[in-house]
């Protein structure tokens, strides 16, 4: 009996032509359209790379222009240099293809059109240069005969950093998007709890109607539709996530396989939810969709998929509420399996969307046994 | 008039989105315009820092400091899992660096050693690092040239405060003010718009052009005393008003919020305009298709939601790779975006009143194709033959 009403069940999610919209078509348009507008911005913004800028020597300085030359040799290197005209650089300041002007001769200075990071580290560095000739005169005031060695000492090779990398996976924070919007499809698979439980109240549905008077265990129907709909669910989250790294080429970072299970598990809580939703209350399917909607919304909202940092936020102030919220624990596991070198974050992540499957469909078939009717 | 107010009523009763978006997008215009504060001398940029201080001596306090002093501090439990997270998302919003003091720091500086004092936490290789790193270079280059002149390490600290504190002098060539007659902060309000107009047109006029050409209500009118062209008259005229209003609701409210347009603005009114009759001929196509609601509401989000994505509305021009914007050039938002940041300097833009008219012109020019594209499918899909023969493909009304 199981599988006749699970195969019955399957036909009628899948007839269902929403489902296909809202949980495989509006997240993979959603998906490019992220994927075109965020996959550069990173690389712009924030990876560094070599600022050009423009030198004006308004007298000749034969010491700035060999630190200049230093500096241009190395393997990465801080500046692009260019010596022109002042008019010259002007234009290409004005046209953005410089950062900024140095100018040289008795006082260094610098032209800028913009205050930002790149702004900031150009600024820096012709500090060095300010600071440097400030403490050899100063040196040369106290005690001509130390400048030799305060000029070597302000010259020699420094090396006072070690760096210690933290992960070895993808370090674009703007994947977080794309982990929202899995988690997002996830959230999305409540559609198909809602409708289990619409097909179950006898006074909601035709369908629930007949069911309800059919000889056969509440249990095991409603076990059947639950089983068709997390099946349907994983199909829609397989191809969207297989969508997003195959078609689109979006690196997940970690483990492939466990991104799949991830996302697989996320997409079976969804499910769950709607069925509890559905079930705790006899609003129509209209009103129960409505606001399931608006909640996954604003659960997706304080996971990160429309302000990045507002799950930052949240760990300060309320730390517990990311370990709750749906969205949050998918997006999150699947962060803990790009940044982490183990599963010791991962694992309690997906315990909790095991909990949570659980709980609400017990819940769930617990609020949907022994309904009574006045009348249908 | 019959067939025009019926076309009103209709619309008013989908007024209940269109407010809603409205009420948002003000919303968020307002929000934005509080938090917009014009940089008119140069500032530099502060990180949030997070030091360790391993060595806990007079020395590396007074680095922390210096630190602090020049930028912004930021509190991370002291383990891999919190550090982790607080890099990750720094290019987002989290912490820009983490560093230690190491153990040991001042006894190397006061002998003259300067490797290996910090252990640097990376995740990203970004600017945020290089001048973090930078900085610390300058800090310990000047105490080691102090103390290379004989100086203790006290005195050397103490004489290094005073130099750093010396700044290479700044001019900025353009305040970032933006043009003062159409300031930057308002001109996003404009940018805003290509989401919202496409939004607005789409969600509102669709729905009333759909059930004006729902088959019932198609052979109703067709078999009326109303000729032909003046029930479509009627319709043009009722998508006349609802484009017209809908666009005047956003001008007005941008009046009230800029204090009344002067200069540039009235070429950003002109490009508005242009804009929102591109926007209705998008929804006329749509139209023609006689989506079911569902249908509808997906095309809607993908085209506004698509098209501002791809032309620089949600994020600048100058951030989206050269393929994004190769194909953004095939779409008509582009070049309202394009005209609107060179009109206020926006993205780096520089005004160029040639190219902003050539902008605007083809907008214009999609508005007319797009226009006479609606009319040759309307002309295949509602011919009489189609009607007669009852060879139409269109979903039976719904109640």
């Amino acid at each position: 009996m199981f599988l006749h009403c699970f195969r019955y069940e399957l036909t009628t999610a899948l007839r269902e032509r929403s489902v296909l919209i809202w949980l495989i078509i509006f997240p993979a348009v959603l998906a490019m359209l992220m994927n075109a507008a965020f996959s550069s911005i990173y690389e712009k913004t924030s990876r560094f790379s070599t600022i050009p800028v423009a030198v004006v020597e308004n007298s000749p300085d034969p010491v700035f222009r060999s630190v200049m030359d230093a500096l241009e040799d190395e393997e990465e290197p801080l500046l692009k240099v260019d010596y022109m005209t002042e008019e010259e650089a002007l234009g290409l300041l004005e046209k953005g293809e410089v950062r900024g002007i140095i100018h040289t001769g008795d006082d260094i200075s610098l032209t800028l059109s913009d205050t930002g990071v790149e702004e900031t580290v150009l600024r820096t560095f012709t500090d060095q240069y300010v600071v440097s000739s400030a403490i050899i005169g100063d040196v040369i005031r106290q005690d001509p005969a130390m400048a030799m060695k305060a000029g070597e000492a302000m010259s020699a090779e420094l090396s006072p950093c070690i760096e210690k990398s933290l992960t070895n996976g993808i370090t674009d924070p703007f994947i977080q998007y794309i982990y929202n919007l899995i988690a997002m499809v996830a959230l999305y698979g409540s559609i198909l709890g809602l409708q289990i439980s619409v097909n179950n109240q006898a006074d909601l549905s035709p369908l629930a109607a007949r069911k309800t008077c059919s000889p056969i265990s509440k249990t095991v129907g409603v076990a059947a539709s639950l089983a068709a709909a997390w099946l349907v669910e994983t199909i829609c989250i397989v191809i969207f996530v297989t969508f997003v790294r195959f078609v689109l080429g979006v690196d997940y970072g970690g483990s492939l396989g466990l991104v799949y299970l991830t996302s697989v598990l996320g997409g079976m809580a969804g499910v769950s939810i709607g069925f509890f939703a559905g079930a705790s209350n006899r609003f129509s399917y209209e009103v129960k969709l409505g606001v399931s909607m608006a909640f996954n919304m604003t659960l997706c909202f304080f996971s990160g998929l429309m302000a990045g940092n507002i799950k930052l936020i949240i760990e300060e102030k309320i730390p517990w509420f990311n370990r709750i919220n749906p969205p949050a624990v998918i997006s999150n596991g699947l962060y803990y399996l790009n940044v982490d070198s183990d599963l010791h974050r991962y694992i309690p992540a997906m315990a909790v969307l095991i909990g949570m499957t659980l709980l609400f469909s017990v819940l769930g078939a617990i609020l949907s046994r022994r309904k009574k009717y006045a009348s249908l | 008039m019959q067939v025009y107010k019926a076309f009103i009523r209709i619309a008013m009763k989908k007024s209940r989105s269109i407010i809603i978006y409205i009420v948002v997008f003000f919303a968020i215009s307002v929000v934005y315009a509080l938090s917009d504060t014009p940089d008119s001398i140069f500032t530099d940029t502060s990180l949030k820092v997070c030091v360790y201080d391993d060595d806990d001596t007079a020395e590396s306090r007074a680095l922390t400091d210096f630190v602090y002093s020049r930028h912004i501090r930021s509190d991370v439990s002291r383990d891999h899992d919190s550090i982790t997270d607080a890099l990750y998302y720094g290019a987002i919003s989290g912490t820009d660096c983490v560093f230690i003091i190491n153990k040991g720091y001042s006894e190397a500086l006061a002998a003259g050693r300067t490797d290996d004092l910090f252990t640097f936490y990376t995740m990203h290789g970004s600017y945020q690092e290089t001048m973090m790193q930078a900085q610390l270079g300058e800090y310990v280059r000047s105490v080691a040239a102090y103390t290379a002149a004989g100086e203790d390490l006290p005195d050397a600290i103490a004489h290094t405060e005073k130099a750093v504190t010396k700044r290479t002098d700044v001019r900025l060539t353009a305040p970032d003010t933006g043009d003062p007659e159409y300031p930057k902060m308002f001109s996003v309000y404009f940018l805003f718009m290509v989401y919202i107009l496409l939004a607005v047109m789409m969600n509102s006029l669709c729905p009333v052009l759909t059930t004006m050409n729902r088959r019932d209500i198609r052979f109703r009118t067709n078999c009326s005393s109303i000729r032909p062209l003046s029930g479509s008259l009627q319709i043009f005229a009722g998508s006349v008003t609802l484009v017209v209003s809908i666009w005047l609701v956003f001008m007005v409210g941008g009046a009230v919020m800029n204090g009344g347009f002067h200069g540039k603005c009235w070429i950003a009114v002109l490009n508005s305009f242009v804009f929102a009759l591109v926007a209705a001929s998008i929804s006329l196509v749509a139209s023609c298709f006689s989506l079911n609601p569902n249908l509808m509401n997906l095309a809607a989000q993908i085209i506004s939601l698509g098209l501002s994505f791809l032309s620089g509305v949600f994020v600048e021009q100058s951030l989206l790779g050269d393929g994004v914007l190769s194909v953004a050039r095939l779409f008509p938002a582009y070049w309202y975006v394009r005209a609107n940041n060179m009109l206020s300097g926006l993205d780096g833009a520089v005004y160029d009143g040639a190219e902003i008219a050539r902008c605007i012109m083809i907008e214009a020019a999609y508005a007319l194709a797009l226009f006479v594209l609606t009319l040759l499918i309307r002309r295949i899909r509602y011919s009489e033959t189609a009607l007669v023969s009852g060879r139409n493909s269109e979903p039976a009304a719904q109640n």
